[in-house]
């Protein structure tokens, strides 16, 4: 199976030297343009979009961007050679005995950076059934990857297609299962959803594998997500953190008011109640974080500039004070 | 590309397991399962209703991944207790890093 080299540095317009910092801020500055929620060529920004996030899976991962630049150090040739076995993820079967689709990520990012793992038995090892069944039977192996689900799914729950091509152990042929996977309202980062019996077939009528996908929330311009609780990067004005100020900020189902109170630290989390994802069947929300980032400015004119003067020569602030006074 | 006939039902349950449940699907005695979730190994979700005990997928996924590493590689109780608490430690490092990240 040939698979297309994808060129993430490209994707996102950094070099392969970019810092951490440089990523993030690419990611960002691009995703707010391609997010299927603002863009306004929706199918080609949700390509995009997935090609962005994709890349910032990878390249924001030291690891991962590690074995990225290892694949690409022949300039993107002869993929193979660094395809070392048992590279996915720990897969003890050997890699590459099965693909998925449909998860969000794109064949590439499937082969060499999905979570994807076989898990369970080698042949005639299987588990001795407390249930006293023997012989041959033997359950199929679980099958373990990763879906990349969008905030909007992980706030109204999804239904989803998938396919997962795998040899079959015992005939050794290629097989191909298409089915849909419904994604749970509330389906936080890191949460695995069982799709039961689409793992590996099972031996001698002992029952299938199951398939478990890792739930990977995309990354989203302006929220990310800690469980059930999301989180938005609010940059305000200095004047704004120490005057107070009245904002309205996104949230995934609609813009809200806010009070920034005066005085406020750089940094400080505001709480919307109720406003996150929703905690499983309870009807209970996450809450809503709202994290001030005091932005300063790059340039003032001579007006602006006057002002701080003022403001330098008239306040009692003294940011240094308190480290030689006990 | 091939498909189930039944390929149109999404089938994903995220329903509660009960220890029955679990103990059927991964092919283990209902006691093993007690004793796995007193030793820590696994965790109850919640108490239904009654005193009916509640585990979710991840319960299901560990307790097979508990016999993978028992019959597999005749990891002892001692030993599973190492092996898991470390695989724990080293997903909660993941997550951590992969959240500073974003």
């Amino acid at each position: 199976m040939s698979i297309a080299f994808k060129d993430y540095y490209a994707a996102l317009g950094i070099a392969r030297d970019a810092t951490t910092d440089d990523i993030k801020k690419a990611f960002r500055k691009l995703a707010r343009l391609y997010h299927p929620d603002v863009a306004k060529d929706k199918a080609t920004a949700e390509a995009k979009f997935k090609e962005i996030n994709e890349a910032n899976e990878v390249l924001s991962d030291p690891e991962k961007r590690k074995k990225y630049d290892l694949l690409g150090a022949d300039g993107g040739q002869s993929r193979e050679a660094a395809d070392g076995g048992g590279s996915r993820g720990g897969a003890e079967g050997g890699a590459q005995e099965f693909h998925f689709g449909g998860t969000g990520f794109s064949d590439f990012f499937e082969r060499y950076f999905s979570g994807g793992t076989r898990y369970g038995f080698d042949e005639g090892q299987g588990p001795a059934f407390a249930g006293g069944r023997t012989g041959a039977a033997q359950r199929g192996s679980d099958i373990e990857g990763d879906i990349l689900v969008s905030l909007d799914e992980a706030m109204h729950g999804a239904e989803r297609p998938v396919s997962l091509r795998s040899v079959n152990r015992r005939t050794g042929e290629m097989e191909t299962q298409a089915f849909k996977i419904r994604i749970p309202p509330g389906a936080t980062d890191g949460r695995r959803i069982r799709v039961p019996e689409r793992g590996e077939p099972g031996v001698g009528g002992a029952a299938d594998g199951d398939l478990f996908l890792r739930v990977r929330h995309a990354a989203h311009p302006e929220f990310t997500t800690r469980g059930a609780d999301v989180v938005h990067e609010l940059d305000i004005a200095p004047w704004e953190a120490v005057l107070g100020a009245e904002v309205t900020v996104p949230t995934l189902d609609g813009a809200i008011k806010l009070r920034i109170p005066p005085n406020s630290a750089n940094g400080l989390n505001i709480r919307a109640r109720g406003r996150g994802l929703p905690r499983g069947k309870t009807g209970e929300r996450g809450d809503f974080f709202v994290v001030l980032a005091v932005q300063l400015p790059r340039e003032v004119d001579a007006a602006e500039r006057l002002l701080w003067e003022n403001l330098r020569d008239h306040s009692v602030f003294k940011p240094r004070a308190a480290r030689t006074s006990p | 590309m091939n498909s189930d006939t039944d390929s149109n039902d999404a089938e994903t349950t995220d329903e509660g397991y009960t220890l029955e449940f679990i103990a059927a699907h991964a092919g283990v005695d209902p006691v093993a399962i007690l004793r796995y979730q007193e030793k820590g190994f696994i965790r109850a979700v919640e108490r239904g209703g009654g005193e009916q005990v509640v585990f979710d997928s991840e319960a299901l996924r560990q307790v097979r991944r508990i016999e993978h590493l028992r019959v597999t590689f005749e990891v002892n109780e001692a030993g599973l207790g190492l092996i898991l608490g470390l695989l724990r430690e080293v997903e909660a490092l993941r997550e951590e890093q992969r959240r500073a990240r974003r």
